[in-house]
């Protein structure tokens, strides 16, 4: 009977699955539709592979898109009404936005036909002409993005991981940790004036602030709640409204805008053999990397380290053993709220910073922690990199709104054939 | 009357681990559960004689409550089969119960309690009753609209559960929730539910374990008055007075494996059984038995 | 002094009259409705459905598709069926692999399949069928005032053109017809569950609630206790899902975000879990609250009195949100059993 039922369910996800990608085969025809639509180039010569984002009014993202071989782009829009149209880059080595212009282009669509858009872009006079770039360049470049992405979802993971190894809680807040560090790094980057060589204090204060919150979430909220004998069910609805409370107050006290960190707005390319990438990037993934490896050792080495995995395996048990378990506990907060601020303000140096971002992360995590094992941080790394890089990288074949899909499916996929996840452990039963 | 017959046929049974029985309503063969390299249970063959009270016992991580898991379905062997019997002049049949599932088992007659009690805590006492009778017509989502259809028998078993109370003394308890009984109370009411669907073999998870000794006396009385009706009692208990007070047969495990069966004056000479115990305050109490 | 001034500058008549307008609204309806599945899901069955908008996503989605392609002659009534079929799809492909699961995996599996199928829905794979971004009907219908909403609220409407009632509580004969749907589907729920749950199989599903074990040891089957609880409350919060879409006169992806799935758990929580009438007074309630303190708030604003370095104008709709995110972790906290719940039932400990 349960072999029958799981293929019969597998049969039906299939079949589900084999519905939702038919269409996608189909070339859609997208002539006679309401569209936003321009050629990113430079001169004469186009250039693949940008991206290109717009949004409506209320700065909510209708479509983005990455331009084609012949330069390209085309993102359908609801209806008439104003648009702000972002060049989000990468754009090769030694283009830029011509001084006087910007890469954010606001239009009003009055009627029925698309509407063209063009970023005024210049080279460098001395350079050759750009030559289109083979494919597997392309699609090398593209994994490298993927993996800058995977290692900033294994950065935002790992807390949520941790969170629920020593606590049970599913922490529907902890995305929300990833806005506010970006927000907060920007806040001191325009405000304060910690731009230029003076960012990376920005950055530290940041992490630093998201440590705070996390130890204030903790000591004003799910610890005394923990200890009034709250179940990890009900916790986790308090989670939900504490998201909703803490994306909304962002909301208002942020704006709908989004906007860039201004020491970093729209970098040229830098090569390294076949990989261009904008310069800060190759920081980005050397900084998330490094991160991870330290709270690898941290997690191995360390007396701390070892106490949260004793916690997370046995909490009876590691009390027994002379840990303080309260303790622990606060500190996972702290770290795992300090790694979401961090991976926060890289993906809003990547990308942009905006009120939305927790809401647009939340179930990338939570795909990445299932895939990876709820409750192991080793887990979370490796769940985040696979399910950042297969998102990321599917782009290069498929639509970009379908990139969410991806990790979902993988997700429900994971959660159906092996709950515990690639590195979990079974639980004992009786 | 039942209990001397049965009782007497144990005389002829061999006191050796996997004897057959006379008339055994339960067969286990080659079960095995092992966690990581850890074989938790690993039983060649065992039997369960019909109409009688058979007490497993062991030291701590012996394999008991694992074998209860695995034979009620609420685990999964690594291999094994199991089977109830049943062999008389009038029918005789053998039904397969490995490989099914928990409601699947409970509903061939083989019903379980546990160890940490599962009383529904918020739903009132005589709701808890109700819920055990078995082959409810209003519990199928064809007939739950339509009262007429299910009114008769749920009033039929409405005074079954009334009776049972008034059995157990917990009629006082009736539109109490469940929550509100004393830890001995809902070990009481665990098992007068079980008894609601009638089973042919009850299986007792520690019924004694934090009841206080008052309820122990009552729920020992409980336990024998069920043989005395012809239902084939399995129980696993720690404690020796009690075990050896009831039990018509017992089964020793140890290490996942039965290293020893007989009458209670069998086992409590049986060296092996000693030696399981070894240094343990029990071995002590075996050997005064 | 300022607080005389404050009295002088709320117009309290319309303070309380769009507070009450909005409480017994189409839209308070349709949240009650899918209120009532959600609580046989959550408040009787134990099943945390974080994916309520699945459901209703799929009533709509299915109802509109079917009618604008007009497959089968269009007809209203077997688009709507059409619409509750993909709702049982959906339960099915929900519940079949994933009802084994934990509790909070079925939530994460639940939030996936819904984001899933807004996604898909949203794909300009699918412009053709679901419209995209654009949603349905077509923007050339939407713009000559086309809607599958039509058949129902013009064809169908027994009530005369006009306006009925006064004050704010004033309706044309449209929104009131589509009230009475929406209140009579919210009464019919109601009175299934009701009837649902005084039965022996309501007494199965309570007890699945309380401990699957105990349940299994008696001899019932859970799995297909959940699997039937799921579809019959997933059918539920489908029709609230078609309600809406004929009220609107359109569907759209950005009705089906995540967040409706937890109004609608603000909703019952508020009202009380596990109780008949813990879905509509919960909407009822949540509604006026709502959109009171929106109103109070715009005319604080508005008279100066709230200053702009606080609070402006355009900031008032994210307070609905952050109102929902206070009430639902604060009544999780302090009163689990919401307005009329039974104190006793509303622990929630479900492994």
């Amino acid at each position: 009977m349960g072999k029958r039922l799981r293929l019969l369910s597998g049969f039906l996800i299939l079949v589900f699955g084999l519905l939702m990608v038919l269409p996608a085969l189909a070339s859609a025809d997208t002539d006679d539709e309401l569209t936003i639509r321009g050629t990113v180039r430079v001169g004469r010569e186009v250039i693949p592979d940008a991206k290109v984002i717009v949004s409506n009014a209320q700065n909510i993202e209708v479509g983005s898109v990455v331009t084609g071989e012949d330069g390209k782009w085309e993102i359908p829009i609801p209806g008439l009404g104003e648009y702000t149209v972002v060049l989000a880059g990468p754009l090769p080595e030694g283009v830029s936005v011509r001084d006087g212009a910007s890469d954010q282009i606001t239009v009003f669509v009055e009627e029925y036909r698309s509407k063209a858009v063009g970023f005024q872009l210049i080279g460098e006079d001395q350079k050759p002409i750009l030559e289109i770039r083979p494919t597997w360049e392309r699609l090398l470049n593209r994994m490298v993005s993927g993996l800058k992405v995977g290692l900033l979802v294994a950065l935002a993971s790992i807390g949520l991981s941790l969170i629920f190894g020593v606590t049970g809680l599913v922490n529907f807040a902890h995305s929300e940790m990833v806005a506010f560090g970006a927000v907060i790094a920007l806040l001191l980057e325009s405000t304060v004036g910690l731009n230029g060589a003076l960012f990376p204090l920005a950055v530290i204060l940041a992490v630093l602030a998201g440590g705070g919150l996390g130890f204030g979430l903790e000591r004003g909220i799910f610890g005394p709640l923990r200890r009034r004998k709250m179940t990890n069910i009900s916790l986790m609805v308090v989670s939900i409204g504490l998201a909703f409370l803490m994306r909304y107050l962002i909301l208002i006290y942020h704006g709908a805008e989004p906007e860039t960190f201004e020491s970093f707005r729209i970098q040229s390319g830098v090569s390294l053999g076949p990989i261009e990438l904008p310069a800060k990037d190759y920081f980005i993934i050397g900084i998330a990397f490094t991160t991870l490896l330290m709270v690898g050792l941290l997690l191995q080495r360390t007396k701390l380290g070892t106490s949260m995995r004793a916690v997370s395996d046995n909490p009876a048990l590691a009390e027994s053993s002379g840990i303080d378990v309260n303790r622990t506990i606060m500190w996972v907060w702290i770290l795992g709220s300090a790694l979401a601020s961090l991976g926060g303000t890289m993906i809003g140096l990547t990308q942009v910073v905006e009120w939305q971002m927790g809401e647009k992360i939340l179930l990338l995590i939570f795909a990445a922690v299932t895939l990876g094992g709820l409750g192991t941080a080793f887990g979370a790394m490796v769940g985040g990199l696979a399910i950042g890089f297969a998102s990321e990288t599917s782009t290069f074949w498929l639509d970009n709104d379908l990139k969410f899909l991806i990790a979902l499916a993988v997700m429900i996929v994971i959660l159906l054939v092996r709950p515990r996840g690639i590195l979990g452990v079974r639980e004992r039963l009786g | 009357m039942t209990s001397d017959n049965q009782a007497s046929e144990l005389e002829n049974v061999e006191a050796v681990p996997g004897s057959p029985k006379q008339d055994p309503i339960l067969k286990i063969d080659n079960i095995v559960r092992s966690f990581g390299g850890l074989r938790a249970v690993d039983v060649d063959h065992l039997e369960v004689q019909r109409g009688i009270i058979t007490a497993f016992i062991g030291p701590n991580g012996a394999g008991k409550t694992t074998l209860f898991n695995l034979i009620t379905g609420f685990d999964k062997p690594d291999s094994g089969k199991w089977t109830f019997h049943q062999l008389s002049n009038k029918e005789s049949w053998t039904t397969n119960l490995s490989g099914l599932r928990p409601h699947q088992i409970a509903n061939k007659g083989m019903v379980r309690t546990f160890q940490l009690t599962k009383s529904l805590a918020k739903m009132t006492v005589i709701d808890n009753m109700l819920l055990g009778a078995a082959e409810q017509k209003g519990e199928s989502l064809r007939n739950a609209l339509l009262p007429s259809r299910w009114q008769k028998q749920e009033k039929q078993i409405l005074k079954r559960a009334e009776d049972l109370l008034e059995r157990f003394k917990l009629s006082h308890m009736r539109d109490e929730y469940a929550a509100t009984l004393s830890g001995g109370q809902r070990k009481l009411l665990e098992m007068a539910r079980a008894l609601m669907s009638e089973p042919k073999l009850i299986l007792l998870d520690e019924p004694m374990a934090g009841v206080n000794p008052v309820l122990v006396e009552s729920l020992l009385v409980h336990i024998e008055n069920l043989r005395d009706e012809g239902v084939s009692v399995l129980f696993i208990e720690h404690d020796m007075d009690a075990i050896m007070g009831i039990s018509d047969w017992i089964v020793v495990l140890a290490e996942g494996q039965v290293i020893a069966e007989g009458t209670p004056s069998d086992v409590s000479k049986n060296p092996a059984v000693i030696d399981a115990y070894l240094g343990s305050e029990i071995a002590e109490e075996l050997k005064d038995v | 002094m300022m607080l005389m001034n404050l009295f002088a500058e709320i117009d309290v008549s319309k303070l309380f009259g769009l507070a009450l307008r909005t409480s017994i609204s189409v839209q308070a309806a349709t949240f009650a409705l899918a209120a009532v599945g959600l609580n046989l899901h959550y408040g009787y069955t134990g099943l945390l459905n974080f994916g309520v908008v699945a459901f209703m996503a799929a009533g709509a989605y299915g109802m509109a598709i079917f009618f604008t392609q007009g497959w089968l002659g269009g007809s209203i009534l077997l688009a709507i069926a059409s619409g509750v079929v993909f709702a049982v799809v959906i339960a099915l492909s929900i519940g079949l692999p994933s009802l084994r699961l934990r509790a909070d995996y079925l939530a994460l599996t639940t939030i996936a399949i819904a984001e899933v199928l807004r996604i898909s829905f949203r794909s300009q794979r699918l412009l053709d069928l679901t419209g995209g971004p654009f949603g349905l009907p077509s923007i050339e219908d939407r713009n000559a005032n086309v809607s599958f909403a039509d058949v129902i609220t013009v064809d169908w409407n027994p009530i005369k053109e006009g306006n009925y009632g006064a004050w704010f509580l004033e309706f044309d004969e449209k929104t009131l017809w589509v009230m009475i749907i929406g209140w009579s589907l919210v009464s019919l729920a109601s009175l299934l569950i009701w009837g649902l749950m005084r039965s022996p199989w309501g007494r199965v599903i309570k007890a699945i609630r309380e401990d699957e074990d105990a349940a299994r040891a008696l001899g019932k089957n859970v799995f297909s206790y959940k699997l039937q609880s799921l579809i019959i409350g997933g059918v539920i919060a489908s029709f609230a899902g078609i309600v809406r879409a004929f009220d609107m006169g359109f569907v759209e992806t950005q009705q089906f975000r995540p967040q409706t799935t937890f109004f609608i758990w603000t909703v019952l929580i508020l009202g009380g879990a596990a109780s008949i009438w813990g879905p509509i007074i919960g909407s009822m309630t949540f509604w006026f609250v709502i959109i009171f303190s929106e109103e109070l708030l715009r005319q604080m604003v508005d008279s100066g009195w709230i200053p702009d370095a606080i609070l402006q104008s355009n900031d008032i709709a994210s307070v609905r949100m952050i109102l929902m995110g206070i009430m639902l972790a604060t009544l999780m906290i302090w009163r689990p059993q919401g307005l009329v719940g039974k104190k006793e039932e509303a622990q929630i400990d479900i492994r």
